[in-house]
């Protein structure tokens, strides 16, 4: 008879009522004693959740984590009942050094003086010596990077003794030896102080090479649970990213060869051209490069190197409102923070590019702007009234909303960045619509996205970024979900 | 329009904590009541003193609810105002006599400008050093209060022997029109009254006026939308600084006819509460404003009676200020920070 398992996943499920995707659903799963878990996943489909509601950082909607076959309540410290997460980015304070942030919670009673602060970070510095790296333990959280924040915060958590620990993406900044360095020894030192481990990665090779058990994550669920000595990348990579039986999309037509090019970037770590008409999609799994390039290509942040060409002009280094006069328009994927005032009504939220217009004889009247959002209106199908405050709205129609407000300038190039990011089926189905509908009016749209239907739903072209790089782009035609998978994962 | 019912349940409980202490404390509460709620509209003299407060506390909620609209806390209301007294005083005192009203206007312009220096320099260490306008405003206000202390009290020192420390008086020829003599109301009113209608219709109703509103919601989004935020932290915090110190010019003008030590004592605090009752539109300042002043007045009256120490008004203007702050700001600093 198999030992008791030491943690059980009941029924776990959370849903994110400000954005209203189900991250976890129902979800049930064991850990036995010194085992080593590996958690894949896409983007999106609920790992950090999972975690956090075994860590007890985040509270389930329903089911329940058991310890040693006792439910943890709400109010019970997990941390102290031997369950301890490092997240990817651990929180810290900026004044406090690295030994400072590994006794926090931990104090005792000691009188934290001189010796104490020597033995601390000897001890310290010992068990990180045994992880296989070493710290300066005097580094404030500023002066550290996150790599040695979260190096001291395994190992200040390592030397709590936990009976699970968890580690978010711990290899994601990390180089190949650097990375394998880390695993062997979690994996050494938990299988012999008898702790569990679960550790999210995006690398496939990891979790076949370390973990015992390989649970893969898909829209909130476990879809399968596998042992490395009965897959292969192959079949892994298949489990993530599954060849989806769809009806063939309506496809765009190749823009026609004499199109002019709109957009380019040269020298960049992303270099790609787009002719008017075109959509392009731009991705890369989380942390593989493809956020950073919302921020360089609408110049909300300086190009760190290269150069980029509007209608063959150089752009380089101009900011957002210089590129939105040259004809760029861009729905960010950060909408309510970036791209809207929440607490705004509707009409506030579209007029801002054409107060100009709108302004007669100095004053900009109500009555100008509230005609202008109902014509918005009718042409987008937007929901809403000009007066009602921007948050009353779904996620789903706040998106339409600033995409109208973006496409309605008949921009020269559209930046998308996750624009379907918490949508449903029905409001994708109208997302890709319109961006159909702007490619046909002659927009070059490029999208940033992590959601493999947008890629093969709307884009003439696909760009894949693995390690910060483009690693290939290629006619939407010429790529599967297997072989684009293939290419996020380095693995071709 | 719950914000709205939040507004004025804040202030009634600020009544009500008056009332209360009025009942509770004094020993004949209905002489109390009646000098608190009949005492600041009882006799001519009684609203001038009233109208002149609101005139005052409109120029400062003004320019308070200016720099808060679009999103930058000047907390240097009180300096501004301060040195802005200073400034159109030395400006009369210097200025011919026989300039008359056009001086008057000149030494307010003065006020004005001293002010608008104050608050552009935060301004552009925002701009430049990206410094917290909110700690940099409190600052420079709290540095200028001692130095004009200073000038009333070295080389602009009046009569030795006078009960209040305060400067030589400015040219009589420069004096505001007294209105409903024998109070302090004068016809600053003509210029306050215009400058509300003048920033109602420009934050309300132009471009700029849009843009700045949008700069208050959503810094973020207003910088996405290809606004240049520096303007907009720069222009709003200067004209802020500008009415505060116009506030200055006419208390001195109209109302003190002198720089007296400490006058400006509270204008500037009152005006953020004013700022905050009104939401930061323009257009409610003005009710805003007059509903304030009518509480320190009434508050004054009672002190005045006799009944109560001095301290009295200080614990009225705190309880309101805490009751509409609490109201405001606290709901702005937990909602200021989204998870991303």
């Amino acid at each position: 008879m198999p030992p008791a398992p030491l943690v059980v996943l009941e029924g776990l499920s959370k849903r994110w009522s400000d954005n209203g995707v189900q991250a976890c659903d129902v979800v049930n799963l064991e850990l036995r004693e010194g085992e080593v878990l590996a958690l894949l996943g896409e983007n999106g489909a609920g790992k950090s959740t999972l975690v956090g509601l075994l860590a007890g950082t985040i509270r389930p909607d329903s089911g329940r984590v058991l310890l040693d076959g006792k439910a943890l309540g709400p109010r019970d410290n997990v941390l102290d009942l031997g369950i301890a997460l490092v997240p990817q980015h651990p929180p810290f304070s900026p004044e406090l050094t690295l030994w400072e942030h590994a006794v926090l919670g931990d104090e005792g009673r000691r009188w934290l003086g001189r010796r104490a602060r020597r033995e601390q970070t000897t001890a310290l510095g010992e068990t990180a010596a045994q992880w296989g790296f070493t710290l300066n333990w005097n580094l404030t959280g500023r002066q550290a990077g996150p790599l040695a924040l979260q190096r001291a915060t395994l190992t200040a958590l390592f030397r709590r003794r936990p009976r699970v620990l968890i580690l978010d993406e711990p290899t994601a900044a990390l180089p190949g030896p650097e990375a394998e360095a880390l695993l062997s020894s979690v994996a050494a030192w938990c299988r012999a102080a008898k702790t569990a481990v679960v550790f999210i990665t995006h690398k496939l090779p990891e979790a076949l090479a370390w973990a015992d058990r390989i649970a893969v994550m898909r829209s909130g669920r476990i879809e399968a649970v596998v042992s490395p000595g009965q897959t292969s990348l192959e079949a892994l990579g298949a489990l993530l990213f599954p060849a989806t039986a769809s009806p063939e999309p309506e496809r765009l037509p190749e823009p026609p060869a004499d199109a002019p090019v709109v957009f380019e970037t040269r020298g960049t770590r992303a270099d790609f051209t787009i002719r008017a008409g075109e959509v392009l999609g731009l991705t890369s799994l989380r942390g593989e490069g493809a956020e950073a390039l919302e921020e360089e290509l609408t110049g909300m942040s300086p190009l760190p190197e290269g150069c980029l060409h509007m209608d063959g002009r150089d752009v380089t280094g101009h900011d957002i409102g210089e590129l939105r006069r040259r004809g760029l328009s861009y729905v960010p994927s950060d909408r309510l923070g970036r791209g809207s005032s929440p607490q705004s009504p509707l009409a506030s939220n579209v007029i801002p590019y054409r107060v100009e217009q709108l302004t007669r004889r100095g004053l900009l009247r109500g009555r100008s702007v509230h005609a202008y959002f109902r014509e918005l209106k009718a042409r987008f199908g937007l929901a809403g009234e000009a007066g009602q405050r921007l948050v009353t709205l779904s996620g789903g129609n706040i998106q339409k909303l600033i995409l109208a407000r973006e496409m309605e300038l008949g921009p020269r190039v559209l930046i998308l960045a996750e624009p379907s990011w918490g949508l449903d089926l029905e409001a994708r189905r109208i997302l890709y619509g319109l961006i159909r509908r702007a490619a046909r009016q002659g927009t070059a749209v490029v999208m940033l996205t992590s959601e493999p239907l947008d890629l093969f739903e709307v884009c003439t072209r696909i760009g894949a970024l693995a390690g910060g790089r483009l690693q290939a782009i290629k006619p939407v035609a010429e790529w599967t979900p297997e072989s684009l998978g293939r290419v996020l994962l380095g693995l071709s | 329009m719950t914000s709205a019912a939040g507004t004025l349940a804040a202030l009634a409980l600020a009544l009500l904590l008056a009332v209360a202490l009025l009942v509770v404390l004094g020993p004949q509460p209905s002489g109390a009541l009646r000098a608190f709620f009949w005492g600041p509209i009882s006799s001519g003299l009684a609203w001038g003193n009233l109208l002149n407060e609101c005139l005052l506390l409109t120029l400062t909620g003004l320019g308070a609810a200016l720099a808060f609209g679009a999103g930058a806390f000047n907390l240097g209301g009180e300096g501004q105002t301060y040195t802005g007294g200073l400034a159109a005083l030395a400006a009369a005192v210097v200025l011919p006599v026989a300039w008359g009203p056009a001086g008057t206007l000149v030494a307010l312009l003065a006020g004005a400008a001293a002010g608008l220096v104050l608050g552009g320099l935060s301004g552009w260490l925002r701009v430049r050093f990206d410094a917290d306008e909110m700690i940099t405003t409190f600052l420079l206000s709290a540095s200028a209060v001692p130095l004009v202390d200073a000038v009333i009290t070295g080389p602009a020192l009046g009569s030795a022997q006078s009960i209040l420390i305060q400067s030589r008086p400015a040219p009589e020829a420069f004096w505001l029109p007294g209105l409903l003599a024998p109070s302090n109301f004068h016809a600053g009113v003509l210029i306050a009254l215009p400058l509300v209608v003048v920033f109602g219709l420009l934050v309300n109703h132009t471009a700029w006026g849009y843009r700045l509103r949008l700069m208050g919601r959503n810094r973020d989004f207003a910088r996405y939308a290809g606004i240049s935020t520096g303007l907009y932290a720069l222009v709003p915090l200067g004209l802020s600084g500008a009415l505060h110190g116009l506030a200055g010019g006419l208390g001195v003008l109209g109302t003190q006819h002198a720089l007296v030590q400490g006058f400006s004592a509270g204008w500037g605090w009152n005006g953020i509460a004013v700022a905050l009752i009104a939401k930061t539109n323009p257009w409610a300042v003005l009710p805003a404003a007059l509903l304030l002043a009518f509480l320190d007045q009434a508050s004054r009256t009672v002190v005045l009676q006799g009944q109560f120490p001095f301290q009295l008004n200080a614990l009225f203007q705190a309880a309101i200020l805490f009751f509409i702050t609490a109201r405001f700001v606290v709901p702005r600093f937990f909602t200021g920070r989204r998870k991303p």
